[in-house]
């Protein structure tokens, strides 16, 4: 009997187990003995259903398929579906072609959780189901791009989804997706934490056919490698018989259980008259069985059950690299939209907390964030004065303090005390899912080199099958004994995997090593755009140096008490979160002087200054348009430098320092640059601010051509200028870089900049590293040197291989060794991209190094 | 030479006996994440340090 009963709430998701002792379970129990599913009203089996909590009623279930449909269903407030509804929805787990079930989709509380508004169009990601190879994608990709009312879609391969922009006015989404499931694929809206879960088990199911084709097909190799020798040195023909009767028999689950990938695939290419991959591969294996089984009937002839075994294995393992491969790609996006999450604590009119699901926010709602615990929602501090750390977004690991009225973006963590926010962009709008979602369409639009080789590869697979049939066609005139074997080896050995892997593979690896190392690929065609390089222009706040602020050169008033100075700043300054401040106070803590005490409060100017009492008079410290207001006399010579980077301090009327605030470079930026210059990068400054700040951070980086003064209008022509003499790669991060972002050949974005940058950049930067870029430039060139080699080889292989097996010297075992060692070959060149090379900078320790 | 005839049904017998074995290993998730113990291993489980060895360091 039930130990218990395992209860998973529709909301919450974890599971609760009710104990014995507990009243409620003779409710629960009645209801998974004797009931039907609450979706299908199928007959319930006690091993397979599930209790889920809908609402405040728990409900059985006869599998997890129906449970998610029904959550989803109620979770978007559509309950009453199951009230008003005539007749059982079909069960969820089989049903591929219910377009009732579909038309869910087109409900706009349904929709506010994957859809998206985009110029008067809807965008949605949608999950793909049971795709093999390219071909199949490149079907859905055509079929859905024909569909009137479909204004673009772009299939990704890795995470095999499709995103679908499509106008309302004229198509439904139901039907944008019924046309996907007519054309045998599954298909669903893309909600990552049910992405996370089928991947992985979908990845398990190919381990194990992985593993049963490995196990068994050795043993069938064993068997036929002793008939082989016993050729040579003679066997029993008893022996002989009974070895390849069990090998026929231990090459039956590889065949059934392992193949049936491949039969699926080809079954659904040849229902839709398409060639794909899986095709030459289910007929040279069916053949090849075929044949062995009349063989091994009539007692003579060559039986090929090893042969099929190991095609089967090696073109596993080739299937599964590529996966655990990509996988660590989609990773990289999965991470960034799982950062949100799942549960909100929301606060109503009284001020009373409620729990609720994230995808319930709506913008405006007072949130409680407390100490620990992840924002879910970018919005604007309310009241609460904590930290947030923002490292997953930008990479920067020092907690940003943030106050009353600062804004705070969705993921990031807030680690000091509880904060009341209120959402200004949830879910899909936040910054959170704008940045995984143009990650995503970044793998989605391919480059045309990908395109190019998926569809080389689609028209391989046709001209194999030709092949196949004119060499079966030839041998029956000449030798009908050589039919059999020659065409199978024709199927067998010719590698359409290769060519279709070459590109996609190299480049999800590249891109996933640049993200790892914090540089994120956003648009599809960046690595190629990066080999062509020849001019990077960098803009300077933000990009070049950090944006904050520290104390540079200091004027002191003659004869001025230095160290009574720097503990008046301290005083009036210190804890405060201004940047100025907080330059000004970690400037004095440096000096070693305890705090001055104060004999009156602080009085603050907001963005001017601070004044406060002290025994040797009134201290004032501002710019210095604060301290001429109020009646201070200041040295003209003091104020050269610029007014707008100056602060003052004064003592009544007399001032008596001046500090300079500079900028500071990011670390290691000097020799990221020169990095980039001996690579034959030619780089240039441009920047809006003042000639004297410009020309010392030129100077002190190594860059000879600079400009100062710079509109954005005359950065975006002068880059138009640059981009005439060879393709110019923009580095910057502000607001006023965007238009500078999308003019250049190659954009890179800063992490911590603008999104109005990032949405208009290829690339984004995610640390405060500028050794990432030349890593970026050589890890494109050994990109494209590895696709040609991919490329090369394939091609190569296939042009020998194919006249080698129609002639018959092909024997298909050696094809089937070939084909798949192709395969791999081609994987593991790609998989060489996941190692980045060893940069000089990366010889310099880093403080990540330290702390690790 | 008969002797095949036991071995090689004993062969198979033990490599179904693995296979069912493997099947087991895999659904239990043991293959799922083929990175984290080989990471984990390294960490240590103690939430402090020994204070001992710490003073040692430093001087």
């Amino acid at each position: 009997m039930y130990r218990g009963i395992k209860l998973i709430d529709g909301i919450l998701p974890k599971s609760q187990v009710y104990d014995i002792g507990d009243p409620h379970i003779d409710v629960l129990r009645e209801k998974l003995e004797t009931g039907n599913c609450f979706h299908c009203h199928a007959n319930l089996v006690p091993e397979q259903s599930t209790l889920w909590r809908l609402g405040e009623v728990e409900q059985a279930f006869c599998c997890a398929g129906c449970a998610a449909a029904a959550q989803a269903i109620s979770s978007a407030g559509l309950g009453s579906y199951y009230r008003q509804r005539q007749a059982a929805a079909p069960r969820a787990g089989l049903s591929s072609d219910q377009v009732q079930q579909l038309a869910l989709f087109d409900h706009p509380a349904m929709q506010r959780r994957f859809v998206r508004e985009i110029e008067g169009d809807s965008e949605a990601n949608l999950m793909l189901e049971d795709v093999a190879c390219p071909a199949c994608l490149w079907l859905i990709e055509k079929r859905l791009g024909a569909e009137p009312g479909v204004s673009n879609v772009s299939v990704n391969y890795e995470s095999e989804r499709a995103r679908v922009r499509w106008r309302p006015t004229e198509v439904k989404l139901s039907q944008v997706m019924a046309v996907v499931q007519s054309l045998g694929y599954g298909i669903r809206p893309f909600d990552v934490g049910e992405a996370r879960r089928r991947r992985e088990a979908e990845q398990r199911q190919l381990l194990l056919r992985l593993g049963v084709a490995g196990l068994f097909g050795m043993q069938s190799m064993l068997l036929a490698v002793a008939v082989y020798l016993g050729e040579w040195s003679g066997i029993d023909a008893e022996h002989r018989v009974f070895m390849n009767w069990v090998g026929g028999l231990v090459t039956l689950p590889v065949f059934f259980y392992s193949g049936q990938p491949f039969f699926r695939g080809a079954w659904r290419a040849l229902r839709r008259a398409r060639a794909t991959m899986d095709v030459p591969v289910s007929l040279g294996m069916c053949a090849a069985m075929v044949a062995s089984v009349i063989s091994l009937l009539r007692g003579e002839g060559a039986v090929y059950f090893d042969s099929i075994a190991m095609f089967c294995f090696f073109l596993l393992s080739a299937r599964y690299i590529e996966r655990r491969l990509s996988g660590r790609a989609v990773d990289v996006a999965d991470r960034i939209t799982t950062a949100l999450p799942v549960l909100a604590q929301r606060l109503d009119e009284d001020g009373q907390m409620q729990r609720v699901s994230t995808a319930e926010l709506v913008v405006g709602d007072r949130l409680q964030v407390p100490a620990g615990e992840t924002i879910p929602a970018d919005g604007l501090v309310l009241s609460g004065e904590s930290a947030v750390d923002e490292s997953l977004l930008s990479g920067e690991s020092v907690p940003r303090a943030v106050a009353p009225g600062a804004s705070v973006v969705a993921g990031s963590v807030n680690t000091a005390q509880t904060l009341i926010i209120r959402a200004l962009s949830v879910g899909e709008q936040s910054t959170l899912s704008q940045l995984a979602r143009l990650l995503d369409g970044a793998s989605a639009a391919k480059p045309a080199l990908a395109e190019w080789a998926g569809q080389l590869a689609s028209y391989f697979s046709a001209f194999v099958l030709l092949a196949a049939a004119v060499t079966a066609g030839f041998w029956l005139w000449r030798d009908a004994a050589m039919a059999w074997q020659a065409s199978i080896a024709v199927l067998v050995v010719s590698c359409p995997c290769a060519l279709a892997l070459a590109v996609p593979s190299a480049i999800a690896n590249a891109n996933s090593a640049l993200a790892r190392r914090g540089l994120l690929i956003l648009q599809g065609g960046t690595l190629q755009g990066l080999t062509a390089i020849e001019h990077i222009v960098f803009d300077k706040t933000g990009t070049l140096t950090l944006g904050q602020l520290s104390v540079g050169d200091i004027t002191w008033r003659a004869h001025s008490d230095k160290a009574w100075i720097a503990s008046a700043v301290l005083a009036l300054e210190s804890g405060s979160a201004h940047p100025v401040a907080r330059a000004l106070w970690q400037w004095a803590e440096l000096q070693g002087e305890p705090a001055l005490a104060l004999s009156g409060a602080l009085q603050h100017r907001a963005g001017l200054g601070v004044q406060a009492l002290s025994e040797r008079g009134l201290l004032r410290l501002g710019t210095a348009e604060y301290l001429r207001e109020q009646g201070v006399q200041l040295d003209p010579h003091w104020l050269e430098a610029g007014e707008s980077s100056l602060a003052i301090l004064a003592c009544d009327e007399t001032a008596l320092a001046c500090f300079q605030l500079i900028d500071q470079p990011r670390e290691q930026a000097q020799q990221a640059l020169s990095n980039l210059s001996s690579a034959g990068v030619q780089l240039h400054l441009y920047s809006g601010d003042r000639l004297d700040a410009v020309a010392a951070v030129a100077a002190r980086v190594g860059i000879e051509d600079w400009q100062a003064s710079m509109k954005p209008e005359q950065k975006l022509q002068q880059i138009q200028a640059l981009q005439r003499s060879g393709a110019v790669m923009m580095v910057g991060d502000g607001m006023n870089d965007a238009a500078s972002l999308a003019g250049a050949s190659v954009s890179v974005a800063m992490g911590t900049g603008a999104a109005m940058a990032l949405q208009n950049s290829d690339a984004v930067l995610t640390t405060s590293d500028l050794s990432a870029l030349p890593r970026a430039l050589r890890q494109a060139r050994r990109t494209r040197t590895v696709v040609w080699q991919n490329i090369a080889w394939a091609l190569c292989y296939n042009a020998l291989a194919i006249p080698l097996a129609a002639t018959g010297y092909l024997q298909p075992w050696m094809a089937a060794i070939g084909m798949s060692l192709s395969s791999l070959l081609v994987v593991l060149n790609a998989a060489r991209l996941q190692r980045l090379p060893r940069s000089t900078t990366s010889l310099h320790k880093s403080p990540r190094d330290d702390a690790a | 030479m008969d002797i095949i005839y036991l071995m090689i049904p004993l062969a198979i017998i033990l490599v179904t006996i693995i296979v069912v074995a493997f099947i087991w290993a895999v659904r239990s998730g043991q293959f799922d994440d083929l990175e984290g113990p080989a990471n984990r291993i390294l960490f240590d489980d103690d939430e402090l340090p020994p204070p001992a060895k710490k003073s040692d360091t430093e001087d």
